[in-house]
């Protein structure tokens, strides 16, 4: 078994990387085996660790609310069906949706506006705030926290879209929202930049992970 | 026709008044007297007169030969006369045709209307053609009616005529001609209808008109009358580009035999003074070539018409008559219209709108020989590529840095002085990042969420192993939960390769409780319920804290138990679910709870701003990050052994990068094969919108 394994691995790899001589049936059948096993696997799992529990403690009264969402969802199989049967199938998504809502919208005020927003502010641009402005560090540090709010400004300049105003006040505002706009024009173009580079430097890992398993698997094979 | 009637529509007032006075001069018959013409003052006093007050001039002229003593009087008629001049071209013939109603005996037989053919004619003519039908109408209407003309003219006209003496002048005959005369009443007899030919034209219950010819003498001609001859006889009406149709038309031609004879207008003047003028006594139509006025004469169809769709008049001066005012026709613009730049600018949209869709043109299709080089070629590139990432894989092409303990490290790990300094900010990065690790005491509780699945384990796999390895290092107790199903499998994976490498005992050092259902309302629940973990089984061998075979962690029920929490996540969202909701999660028992992140290489960014201001603990992403916890323990670990293929994947693609982007930078040596796409749907367009407009 751990050879098959290992070699059935393999042998999908290779199946997989045979799409660069074009779409084919093996890469085909390899990207099937995948979304199928994935697909088993996850209702074994949920069946195994959420369902059979509840089952083997008796605790229907907190399980039965859940099945009964999980039922009305049967209902939301066929795309195109009278009022009835949408509606019942609409209360268990109206449910999911509510709550991940719910918790999404107070994660993001309490967990990411509130503590940015006030990290920001907390931030000094004097540099003998910083204790080590002597080496590099702090030096660093200190540019870094200049570029961040630089960057937060200008980005939040950058979607301010009723610009133009009249009057000389107009003018002058006009142009002083375009130039800290340019700047967060700047540091959106910057980041999207860093965003693709880790991309792609994730999607090289996972290639270099695959080869490195091929190029070891002679090892293991004949090493038993 | 309508030439002639354009040419006189042309003429400006004054020659009007001239061309009325030449061709008084040619209805007047040889033997009647010279006839005095008003003088040049005269003249342009007239010719500074409006249409109607020219017409009322004539008028006036003609009312000298009529009998004045009337015992039926009308009021005077300034009024009227004003309100005509105001009147459109339209309403004018309308009021004229009126006139002739009024003009036709109370014993007369019934008679058709105008039509509204005959109303449409009318408002065709122009104002001087307008003004002489009117006259004559009116002279019609005067007659019968007895109206004192003279007392309805203006002062300052009857001034004129007073200075000029022309009621003594028999100048009438000749204006009581010009319309009726070689214009001919003849033909006005046989081709008007019959309500038009039965109009009274003449005075017949009038009394005789006391016509005055009043000879001038010598001295008058030789002062004034003279001089006004030749101007209106010489070169003047050269100057005044008298039509010649009228001139064809009153007999005027280059041979003076050719005027109106003299019968015609002593018939006429017999005919004023006595009795309608026989038929017979009339011109032929032949001799009628004055024919504008043929086209004011309704044919029958019209008057068929017009007969059907009578409506009377309600208000105004045309009360009571009906088919009088036709209604106007509003312009319908056709596509040949006026070309303004609404127009062009609404044809083009017309044109684009109805355009119709265009077949999609398709690059040539390749041979099957073409596909199977181009493909070739690209399986070439990239096996090369993938040889050249492979290469430093092969572990006989590994760096050997020491023999006899088989020690290797990175081809792109420096040796020597900089080794140092690459060890140096790896410990430093390991300080700052997983420092929290470090100061945990043994036995102290992690939480590890493995929320990543199979298909980034390649990436993900070292880093979760180095940290793992760093908490087992520690000799913390692991507790591996999974927010990812198949994410329970990887951490129970993970655990036992740790606890076997390292030393330990599953379900004394570490457990796996496996997949938990809900995502973000999953961290939501662990972070709050009360038994949040020791209510879960564990997913090895389904049992819970409480079990005995569990004692270990008994202690432990839920996250305010636990001393550090960490989430490996393959995507920023995750992460950033454990990071929300912790932070409206009560705090821990011990007072402070640390959340490290170890993440991939591309949810980093995104979860930098989180570790700057200390809702993270720690980050760490990347193959890079794994390399630097394995470098810190001298272990040439998997992240270690990626590290030359990878930097051998960038430089490729940094290559590749750089070339593609000069060689976008030159100029095309050809037009792309889209543009010639482009005309070749400009020719079918233009091909498809002929054949449409076929």
């Amino acid at each position: 078994m751990e050879i098959v394994g290992p070699l059935v691995a393999a042998i999908l790899t290779l199946m997989v990387f045979s799409y660069i001589l074009g779409d084919n049936v093996l890469f085909k059948l390899a990207a099937h085996i995948f979304v199928g096993v994935a697909v088993g696997y996850a209702i074994v799992v949920i069946w195994y660790q959420v369902f059979a529990p509840k089952f083997t403690t008796g605790d229907f009264i907190g399980t039965a609310p859940a099945l009964f969402l999980c039922f009305l969802l049967v209902f939301k199989i066929r795309p195109v069906q009278n009022s009835l049967t949408s509606a019942l199938g609409n209360v268990s998504l109206a449910f999911v949706l509510g709550v991940g809502a719910a918790l999404a919208i107070g994660g993001a005020l309490l967990g990411t506006l509130l503590p940015q927003i006030l990290a920001t502010a907390n931030i000094s641009l004097n540099p003998n705030h910083y204790q080590n402005t002597q080496n590099e560090a702090g030096l660093v540090e200190w540019l870094n926290n200049i570029i961040i709010v630089l960057g937060t400004v200008g980005t939040f300049f950058y979607f301010t879209f009723a610009v133009r105003a009249n009057g000389v006040l107009g003018g002058l505002r006009e142009g002083f929202v375009r130039f800290w706009a340019g700047m967060g024009r700047l540091m959106v173009i910057f980041t999207l930049g860093a965003l693709f580079a880790n991309t792609v430097s994730s999607r090289v890992a996972l290639l270099v992970s695959r080869l490195q398993f091929l190029a070891e698997l002679p090892g293991k094979l004949l090493g038993g | 026709m309508d030439d002639i009637a354009k040419q006189v529509a042309h003429l400006s007032p004054a020659k009007l008044a001239l061309l009325e006075l030449r061709l008084k001069r040619k209805a007047a018959p040889s033997d009647t007297p010279e006839v005095i013409l008003p003088t040049g003052d005269i003249t342009e006093q007239v010719a500074r007169l409006s249409p109607a007050k020219l017409a009322l001039l004539e008028l006036r002229l003609k009312g000298k030969t009529v009998p004045i003593d009337t015992s039926e009087r009308i009021p005077p008629t300034d009024d009227i006369t004003e309100q005509v001049a105001r009147l459109s071209p339209a309403k004018l013939a309308l009021l004229e045709l009126r006139l002739k109603r009024k003009t036709v005996p109370v014993d007369a037989p019934e008679r058709e209307s105008p039509t509204g053919a005959i109303a449409e004619q009318v408002a065709r003519l122009s104002p001087a053609k307008l003004a002489l039908l009117e006259l004559r109408l009116r002279q019609q209407s005067a007659d019968t009616l007895d109206i004192p003309v003279e007392e309805s003219l203006p002062a300052d006209i009857a001034g004129v005529e007073v200075e000029t003496e022309i009621p003594d002048r028999p100048i009438d005959l000749s204006i009581l001609t010009d319309l009726v005369d070689a214009e001919s009443e003849s033909e006005v007899k046989e081709e008007t209808p019959a309500w038009l030919s039965d109009l009274p034209l003449t005075r017949e219950d009038a009394p005789p008109a006391q016509v005055e010819a009043v000879e001038p003498t010598e001295t008058e001609t030789a002062e004034t009358g003279m001089e006004e001859l030749d101007w209106l006889s010489g070169t003047v009406f050269e100057e005044i580009e008298t039509p010649d149709w009228l001139l064809d038309g009153l007999g005027v031609s280059d041979q003076e035999g050719a005027t109106p004879s003299s019968s015609d207008v002593a018939g006429f003047v017999e005919t004023d003074a006595s009795s309608p003028p026989p038929a017979t006594a009339q011109p032929t139509p032949a001799e009628n070539k004055s024919g504008w006025l043929a086209t004011l004469r309704p044919t029958d169809e019209a008057l068929v018409e017009d007969s059907e769709s009578k409506t009377a008049e309600a208000t105004g001066m045309l009360a009571g008559l009906s088919s009088l005012l036709p209604a106007e026709k509003s312009p319908v613009p056709s596509p040949e219209g006026k070309k303004d730049d609404l127009f062009e600018a609404a044809q083009e949209f017309y044109n684009i709108a109805t355009q119709a869709p265009q077949p999609a043109v398709l690059p040539v299709p390749l041979t099957r020989r073409e596909k199977m080089v181009g493909n070739a070629v690209k399986a070439v590139l990239y096996l090369l590529f993938i040889a050249l990432v492979a290469l430093p894989l092969v572990p006989g092409l590994q760096k050997v840095v020491d023999a006899e303990t088989d020690r290797r490290v990175p081809w792109t790990e420096p040796a020597g002085d900089s080794s140092d300094v690459l060890d140096s900010q790896r410990r430093q990065l390991i300080s700052e990042q997983l420092g929290i690790i470090d100061l945990q005491l043994p036995e102290s509780v992690a939480l590890v969420s493995f929320d990543y699945s199979a298909a980034t384990q390649g990436e993900m796999q070292p880093l979760a192993e180095a940290v793992l390895g760093r908490l087992k290092g520690q000799r913390m107790r692991i507790i591996s939960i999974s927010l990812e199903p198949e994410g329970a499998a990887i951490a129970q994976k993970t655990l036992d390769d740790i606890l076997t490498k390292r030393g330990g005992q599953y379900g004394l050092d570490a457990v796996n409780l496996g997949y938990l259902p809900g995502q973000v309302a999953a961290v939501r629940e662990l972070a709050t319920a009360p038994n949040a973990l020791s209510a879960i089984a564990d997913f090895k061998d389904g049992l819970k804290f409480d079990d005995p075979a569990r004692a270990a962690w008994n202690d432990v029920q839920n996250l305010g138990q636990v001393d550090v929490i960490v989430t490996i996540a393959d995507n920023p969202a995750t992460a950033r679910w454990w990071i929300e909701q912790l932070e409206m999660a009560p705090p821990p028992d011990g007072g402070e709870r640390f959340l490290l992140a170890a993440t991939s290489a591309n949810a980093a960014p995104l979860l930098q701003p989180y570790r700057d201001s200390n809702q993270l603990n720690g980050l760490i992403s990347g193959v890079n990050g794994a390399a630097a916890i394995e470098a810190g323990r001298n272990y040439f670990g998997p992240a270690r052994k990626m590290l030359d293929s990878q930097s051998v994947a960038h430089l490729i693609i940094v290559i590749l990068i750089a070339i593609g982007t000069m060689v976008g930078w030159m100029p095309p040596d050809k037009p792309p094969a889209s543009s010639t796409a482009e005309q070749e749907n400009g020719q079918n367009v233009a091909t498809m919108n002929k054949e449409k407009e076929s």
